[in-house]
């Protein structure tokens, strides 16, 4: 291994690898995918191929970080401490969607096939029903060795999880102009629904809600 | 009233009325039910914030048992409803199992966040101190609930082999610097780095080390950040 090995390394994180998205698109995407999902109080659609793509890309980056050591050392560390902040956003979306499964798990699993593919990935759907499974029968065999037999105990758990709160403001910042976005649509006060349009780039704070699918479509930014 | 109110006076509660030594007095509201389901969740909201209390195991026995007094008490009472032709007196019954029946699920309730909450807070070792149970809380958890930790670290971890093995569990805070100083707080002994280097950690020693590396012994309490 010589120095030029070490010269194409910042290209690296630059040029593109298989498709004509580089990763540093990829990264730029994940960034903003990343926030939404920390800032919005559900699950948003999974993104399995980007988060894929990327796990790939950083361990081939730091297998030639890891290459190069002992030449450079002060540059091996510049790139090991980018490496771990993609590690980081990576472990930070994926722990932020692990904590709202696992909040909402009753409220998840009760979806219909179609919605939970469109939520969540395969891996994150059998961690979720796992984890569901073995949850209700901790609850419910702490309990039911004591109780009257054939009594639920997880009834009323059941028929009323708990649920994201769709009604909860949030900050946000259009990446285009969305015209038609309807305020206050059924809210119980008697208040009337207003139709606005929303400026690129503006900053307005609203019910999720209002903004719920372009979110979920990434034409909004949450802050 | 009271006497609609009250639970029958069983064994497990004359033993819960005889541990109130300060009150010679046995106050009504303590006849009430819903008192021991109260109980247990006040203790463990009481308990320090993520801290797991030991398995209170005779109290939730309790209202378990409470749970059947009630159940049995409304099958009679509909019993009598069937039986009875006379109507006059079937308001009041009728409103009697309407009450124990809220009491009943209310009690369920309970039951069921007591046991949810622990598992939250056994959640949160699994994160900060990895998937095995120090002892000390082991001896505060009940089987099923180690069971339910021991499959949820199976879990968890099924979970990341499928992101090639990413450990979820490193990187929780944003990575500002790649080297971090640390002081050793106990003992440990010898660690072995990523590149394979060997360093004894000593109590009271210093050391320059990478934050991925060390930031889980920090969660273990071996080592602390020291801001310099």
């Amino acid at each position: 291994m010589d120095g030029n090995d070490l010269e194409t390394q910042p290209e690296d994180l630059n040029t593109s690898n298989t498709s004509e998205t580089t990763t540093m698109q990829l990264l730029a995407e994940l960034k903003d995918i990343w926030r939404n999902e920390r800032f919005a109080p559900e699950l948003l659609p999974h993104h399995v191929d980007l988060v894929d793509c990327l796990l790939e890309q950083v361990r081939v980056m730091e297998g030639n970080v890891g290459k190069a050591r002992g030449k450079e050392p002060y540059r091996c560390h510049v790139h090991k401490m980018e490496l771990n902040r993609i590690r980081f956003m990576l472990s930070n979306y994926l722990r932020c969607r692990l904590e709202k499964l696992e909040l909402f798990t009753t409220h998840y699993r009760q979806l219909s096939a179609e919605q939970q593919e469109h939520f969540l990935s395969p891996a994150e759907l059998t961690f979720l029903n796992n984890f569901a499974d073995k949850t209700d029968e901790l609850l419910t065999n702490s309990v039911a060795p004591y109780l009257p037999t054939g009594m639920p105990v997880l009834d009323a758990w059941k028929k009323n999880p708990a649920r994201p709160k769709l009604d909860s403001f949030v900050f946000v910042q259009p990446k285009e102009v969305l015209e038609g976005v309807i305020l206050d649509a059924g809210t119980q006060d008697g208040r009337e629904e207003e139709i606005v349009t929303l400026e690129e780039g503006g900053q307005y704070l609203l019910r999720y809600s209002s903004v719920r699918e372009h979110v979920m479509a990434n034409r909004v930014l949450l802050m | 009233m009271r006497a609609l109110i009250g639970p029958k006076e069983n064994q497990a509660s004359q033993v819960y009325y005889r541990t109130l030594w300060w009150t010679d007095v046995q106050r009504p509201s303590l006849k009430m039910y819903g008192r021991r389901a109260t109980d247990l969740i006040r203790g463990l909201d009481r308990a320090a914030e993520n801290s797991i209390p030991p398995y209170n195991g005779e109290t939730v026995r309790a209202v378990c048992e409470e749970i059947k007094d009630i159940f049995e008490a409304n099958q009679q009472d509909t019993g009598r409803l069937q039986s009875q032709a006379d109507t006059s007196s079937h308001q009041n019954i009728l409103h009697s199992i309407h009450f124990r029946h809220i009491a009943m699920e209310r009690n369920k309730r309970c039951l069921v966040a007591y046991h949810y909450n622990r598992a939250e807070r056994l959640r949160s070792i699994r994160w900060n101190l990895g998937g095995i149970i120090p002892r000390e809380i082991r001896s505060t958890l009940s089987e099923k609930e180690v069971e339910w930790f021991n499959s949820y670290n199976t879990e968890l971890t099924n979970y990341m082999m499928e992101l090639d093995g990413l450990n979820l569990t490193v990187h929780q805070r944003p990575p500002k610097e790649h080297f971090i100083h640390v002081r050793v707080l106990l003992d440990y002994g010898d660690y072995e780095t990523e590149d394979g280097e060997t360093i004894h950690l000593k109590k009271y020693t210093r050391h320059v080390l990478p934050r991925t590396e060390c930031e889980h012994l920090i969660r273990q309490g071996v080592l602390e950040h020291v801001h310099v």
